[in-house]
């Protein structure tokens, strides 16, 4: 990625910031958000405050919070969607189609079902085996007998995705009025939840999953080429297969465990990030995670304000957003790697 | 010295009472209502003085009059049906409901002290309502002044509409909570643990109250509101007005026959009635009625069991009733054959509070035992 295009996506993100710490039940004026910011930076009362604290204690507290992880979250779902494109060579493929994402949703609902700690971090944990459970299901049925067929992987994430959706419904029919709204929550993904350590475990996850994946960006192009080809420059594809199974299962337990399923993101924002860069996975990847979290954190805006002073969770919005996207795709058949 | 003596009886005073059995009070049954004098309850440690119009009460929270028959605080009037009467120049005073508003009540013909919980250090000020039953108890109260905010579902009394949308019951808007620096934020049950962590960690008290699944609880849950928005007298003045509404009630509906019942919540694709396990089922009961659904819990019922249980009268909303008989599946069930079903305005019953145990109560006696309602109408209602 070059210097210039890491300066504009750092300034785009700093507007989208601004706007979006502005935004809501009291907005706040951009000057006002920018002086509010700059005090909690610095950690100093660098401009002498002139706001109502409850503003202050919203934006930093609130809104800073879900900001960020919605960044991480879009960001880490672009990713995912970016590698499960690349792996199965197939336009359609991200965690929620897949079915990685119902995976984990059930597994985060059944740790809060049986009470599942684990010293904090039992949810995370489950709703990764849920995750891990789905996609070797998915990839070793898709794989069976050896003959490869992008359609026979979408069908069988189709399948795996609903037979967990089941699980979790079932789950949330027998439950009481509390764990139905916890089960909810899984369902349609939300950011309400934000917290700073949330904030924290995914930053540290989400680097580590680019770290692997950009070292492996030529690799990914090559896959892209098919099998034969990339046996025939030297790549091994099954080694890299795995590879990027185990890095986007982990990120998308680490991600539903802490947003729930948040739709179509890992479908419509590698797609818009290709069209801009083209498919050079070098760009693609950093491109696509940018792109993802700020669509995240606009989506999250409109979240918060449409039905004010009533929350909806942002996954009703990408999903209302994406559905559509996806159709356009189909109608203008573009659902193949324009390199 | 005489100060500590005096100290000493006024401990002794408010201890006195615990503990003690009903047969060392001069008691009188009248109309199944245990009445004792006044002079026997001072005896124990009640504090009555007679007032020009009727009584005053001090208790060790604070003063009630008993005029008429009204319960009266500075702030509310809770009507009583078992009134203070005069005999033989001895005073006799409806013995359950002194008891209830010194904060005791009776167990097995022993007094006990009622447990209720602590006092909050400080009184709040602005409170946000996030449940349509804490929301109803609070107005119930006379608390409603320091309400400022409420969820979208909150919407009775109708006054209740003029407050503030704080967001749904579930998920409330933090923003807007934080927003209006509330003192103290009421939820219920049901409200998840990391809202309320969050809510606290910006210094707000938040109190969660048990959603009332029986009459008692009704009571509890009064009792709890009422301590912690710092209106503990009319807490013990509405539970005294309702328990006494109640004890009616069962004396009222002495020697009569409950009939089957069965209430419809949801009907049509997947049937929803009131298990055993909650308020409207021991409502029913009160308003004498046997319910079907009483081997169930939760809200969930079949079809099958309730062709199997073939109730004699069916109520519910209007909507639910025609269903029901436009359904080719309940057209076995003799109370839809026989038309013995009615319809009641269902929103009496959907909050486990003041108004279902007594609005709630008459709409359900009125098709359970119509010859009483009459009657129930003029003296509780």
């Amino acid at each position: 990625m070059k210097a210039k295009t890491l300066i504009l996506f750092i300034i785009l993100g700093f507007f989208v910031t601004i706007f979006s710490l502005s935004v809501g039940v009291i907005n706040a004026t951009p000057t006002t958000t920018i002086k509010i910011l700059t005090n909690f930076l610095t950690n100093h009362e660098v401009f002498t405050p002139d706001w109502p604290s409850n503003l202050q204690l919203i934006l930093i507290r609130l809104r800073l919070p879900r900001i960020l992880l919605g960044f991480l979250v879009g960001g880490g779902l672009s990713l995912v969607g970016v590698l499960m494109q690349a792996l199965t060579k197939n336009s359609l493929a991200d965690p929620y189609i897949l079915g990685v994402s119902s995976g984990a949703s059930t597994g985060a609902v059944l740790s809060l079902l049986l009470g599942i700690n684990l010293f904090g971090y039992g949810t995370p944990f489950m709703a990764f085996l849920g995750a891990t459970l789905a996609s070797v299901v998915v990839f070793k049925i898709s794989n069976l007998g050896g003959n490869y067929s992008s359609t026979k992987l979408v069908l069988t994430g189709i399948a795996i995705s609903s037979l967990f959706s089941a699980i979790t419904t079932f789950i949330t029919y027998t439950a009481n009025t509390s764990d139905l709204y916890t089960a909810l929550f899984w369902i349609i993904g939300s950011l309400s939840g934000a917290s700073w350590s949330s904030i924290k475990v995914l930053t540290l996850v989400l680097i580590l999953s680019i770290i692997i994946t950009i070292t492996f960006n030529k690799e990914l192009d090559i896959i892209l080429l098919g099998e034969e080809t990339s046996k025939i420059l030297g790549v091994n594809t099954n080694m890299i297969r795995v590879v990027i199974i185990i890095t986007s299962t982990f990120l998308t337990g680490f991600l539903v465990s802490m947003s729930g399923v948040i739709g179509f993101v890992g479908l419509i924002i590698p797609h818009i990030s290709r069209k801009i860069v083209g498919s050079r996975h070098k760009i693609l990847i950093p491109v696509s995670i940018f792109l993802g979290g700020f669509f995240i954190i606009l989506a999250d805006t409109v979240a918060r304000v449409a039905l004010s002073p009533t929350e909806l969770p942002v996954g009703i919005i990408t999903s209302f957003l994406g559905a559509p996207f996806f159709l356009w795709i189909m109608k203008n058949k573009i659902y193949n790697f324009n390199r | 010295m005489y100060k500590i003596f005096l100290y000493f009886l006024i401990v002794m005073s408010t201890f006195a009472m615990d503990k003690v059995n009903l047969n060392q009070l001069e008691t009188t049954s009248t109309n199944g209502t245990t009445y004792a004098t006044m002079k026997s309850l001072n005896k124990i440690g009640a504090n009555i003085k007679k007032s020009e119009n009727g009584y005053i009460l001090s208790t060790d929270i604070g003063d009630f009059t008993l005029e008429g028959n009204m319960i009266s605080t500075s702030e509310k009037k809770f009507k009583i049906l078992s009134l203070p009467y005069e005999k033989n120049n001895q005073m006799f005073l409806p013995l359950k409901i002194v008891l209830n508003l010194n904060g005791y009540h009776l167990e097995n013909n022993v007094i006990i002290k009622s447990n209720e919980i602590d006092t909050p250090s400080e009184l709040p000020k602005k409170i946000i309502s996030l449940s349509p039953g804490i929301s109803e108890k609070i107005y119930a109260l006379g608390g409603e002044k320091l309400l400022i905010g409420r969820t979208q579902y909150c919407k009775y009394p109708v006054e209740i509409q003029k407050i503030d949308v704080v967001g749904s019951m579930l998920s409330p808007n933090l923003e807007v909570i934080v927003s209006k620096n509330p003192d103290l934020v009421l939820a219920e049950t049901h409200f998840k643990e990391s809202i309320m962590k969050k809510i606290e960690s910006f210094d707000i008290t938040v109190l969660k109250i048990s959603t009332p699944k029986n009459i008692n609880e009704i009571y509890e849950s009064i009792s709890s509101i009422g301590i912690s928005i710092g209106h503990p007298l009319e807490a013990r003045g509405l539970n005294a007005s309702l328990k006494d509404k109640v004890a009616f009630t069962q004396t009222l509906l002495k020697g009569k026959t409950p009939p089957t019942v069965y209430y419809i919540v949801g009907t049509g694709k997947s049937e929803f009635t009131p298990g055993k396990d909650t308020f409207i089922d021991s409502l029913i009961t009160l308003a004498g009625g046997n319910n079907v659904a009483q081997d169930n819990i939760g809200w969930k019922y079949s079809l099958e069991s309730l062709i199997l249980k073939d109730p004699k009268i069916i109520f519910g909303s209007k909507e639910n009733i025609q269903t029901m008989i436009n359904g080719e599946n309940y057209q076995s069930l003799s109370s839809i054959k026989n038309k013995n079903y009615a319809v009641i305005p269902v929103s009496v019953l959907q909050l486990p509070g003041p108004r279902a145990l007594t609005q709630g109560v008459y709409e359900m006696l009125e098709v359970f035992h119509p010859e009483l309602a009459k009657e129930y109408k003029e003296k509780v209602l």
